[in-house]
């Protein structure tokens, strides 16, 4: 399935001049850890779990920067979708999923979404329907599909 | 490869803008609309003087979507320094002359989703822009344009954008000692904005180069050129194609697709400086000498070329037309 990201482990992106680490949770701020220590001479501010600082990170960010995010996969979309809103260029937002390797599903049938979920296999608390959890992955909404896994005993 | 479709126009009206640059309006010869266009596209012209024949590429400028008529700006280009058809325009070809172009293409368009437009012109490197103020103005983005050209009268279209650009558009005379800085114009520029630029290759280049230097992604960058990068120590070689078959030299003054065309060939163009990637072709064995800016390096691996720039750099060239 296409939609379904790779992520990788983080890498400086040496045509940026500035480089920003934005992290979720002891993992993430782990990785983000590692990856600077590769090149600690880089001009490079890390800033952790920092949801009330965004607005003035951004209105101080420019054409020379590059964003690293690390942390659970609704994090790592919920940012990079603020940060496209700002402007960000999609090839200057670098992705490295750590922590909990949890879901979140989007119910197709009833549209709820569904945190940390951790099985291929969810009954939706809303609708009742068991749903099988795709590959099929939503960037705007963080989430993969939730589609009924046994449609055909609906009638019964 | 498909051979274009060309499109047989009348010049209907001609107007000097100044003194080195025309501007052509072009009417569909058989009285039919044109084809639909967006803001930075372009037009291949061919140009027919007997036995010589020019395929030169013209911004549209205007207004995006205008299908009764097609509007070009034609600058001499002195004989020492080009081929001969922009001057063959300027005194060959009067109102009522009849003329063929393909279908506009455009890889110089807005960037819908930048959140500021830095526009960069070079002398009738302006001609793109002509056409982006309209979709600049109905867009949310802010946008500045910088125009730099030798001499005062050399500025074509300076009335016009200022009633176009207002306080926008900044002009840099550089005759007048007014230097355009592309690191100035870069330095301090917000996050979501994307710069354009559209001029000779000393111009791209320096703006590319600032950009680079500044930290900028390659992305945000886009620029047009209106000639080919500048040809220095070449030789001629043999271009052979074993399909036809066919051998024809290609000369220093000539690129292999215009040798190809002079031996008969059909090879679909549009940008002809190294930059759309129609005239693509494959590479069969020699050394090639890459010019263009479209291809990947895994496409260069591949063994293609752009046969409207690249060279080789021994003595023969063996190519196959992609298909």
């Amino acid at each position: 399935m296409k939609s379904k990201p790779v992520y990788a482990v983080l890498e400086l992106d040496g045509s940026a001049r500035r480089h920003l680490f934005l992290t979720q949770g002891p993992e993430g701020r782990n990785a983000a850890c590692r990856a600077l220590a590769a090149q600690p001479s880089a001009e490079a501010r890390l800033l952790s779990d920092f949801e009330p600082e965004m607005d003035s990170v951004l209105a101080d960010a420019g054409m020379d920067m590059a964003f690293y995010l690390a942390g659970p996969e609704v994090f790592l979309w919920q940012t990079a979708s603020r940060l496209r809103s700002a402007g960000v260029e999609n090839r200057r937002i670098k992705q490295e999923l750590a922590g909990s390797a949890a879901r979140r599903v989007y119910c197709v049938h009833c549209r709820t979404i569904a945190e940390s979920v951790t099985t291929a296999l969810h009954t939706c608390t809303v609708c009742g329907l068991n749903l099988t959890v795709r590959d099929h992955f939503s960037r705007p909404l963080a989430a993969y599909m939730g589609v009924s896994a046994d449609a055909e005993r609906l009638d019964a | 490869m498909t051979s274009e479709t060309l499109r047989t126009v009348r010049v209907t009206s001609i107007e000097a803008v100044t003194p080195q640059i025309k501007q052509f309006t072009l009417e569909c010869a058989s009285g039919r609309p044109l084809p639909a266009w967006s803001a930075g596209a372009h037009i291949p012209v061919v140009l027919t003087d007997g036995a010589q024949v020019w395929r030169n590429s013209y911004s549209l400028i205007g207004t995006p979507g205008e299908t009764r008529k097609y509007q070009i700006a034609v600058r001499k280009e002195a004989l020492e320094k080009s081929k001969g058809g922009s001057v063959f325009l300027h005194e060959q070809v009067g109102a009522g002359a009849t003329l063929e172009i393909g279908t506009p293409r455009n890889f110089f368009g807005l960037a819908r989703h930048a959140r500021k437009h830095v526009l960069i012109a070079g002398g009738i490197g302006i001609t793109p822009f002509l056409a982006y103020s309209a979709a600049l103005k109905s867009s949310e983005a802010v946008y500045e344009l910088h125009y730099t050209f030798r001499e005062r009268s050399e500025g074509a279209f300076q009335a016009l954008l200022c009633e176009e650009f207002g306080p926008q558009v900044k002009f840099y005379v550089s005759d007048e000692g007014a230097r355009l800085s592309p690191s100035a114009i870069l330095a301090r520029q917000p996050l979501g904005t994307h710069v354009y630029v559209c001029g000779p290759h000393s111009l791209t280049a320096a703006v590319s180069g600032a950009a680079a230097e500044a930290g900028w992604p390659s992305s945000s960058v886009h620029f047009e050129e209106f000639a080919p990068p500048p040809i220095s120590e070449t030789t001629p070689f043999i271009v052979s194609l074993p399909a036809l078959p066919l051998e024809v030299k290609v000369g220093v003054r000539e690129t292999v697709l215009e040798a190809l065309e002079r031996a008969g060939i059909r090879v679909a163009s549009s940008c002809r400086v190294g930059q759309c990637g129609t005239c693509e072709m494959r590479v069969l064995a020699g050394d090639p000498d890459h010019r263009d800016r479209c291809l990947s390096e895994g496409e260069l691996a591949d063994g293609k070329i752009i046969a409207c720039v690249s060279r080789c750099r021994g003595e023969r060239l063996t190519l196959a037309l992609p298909g």
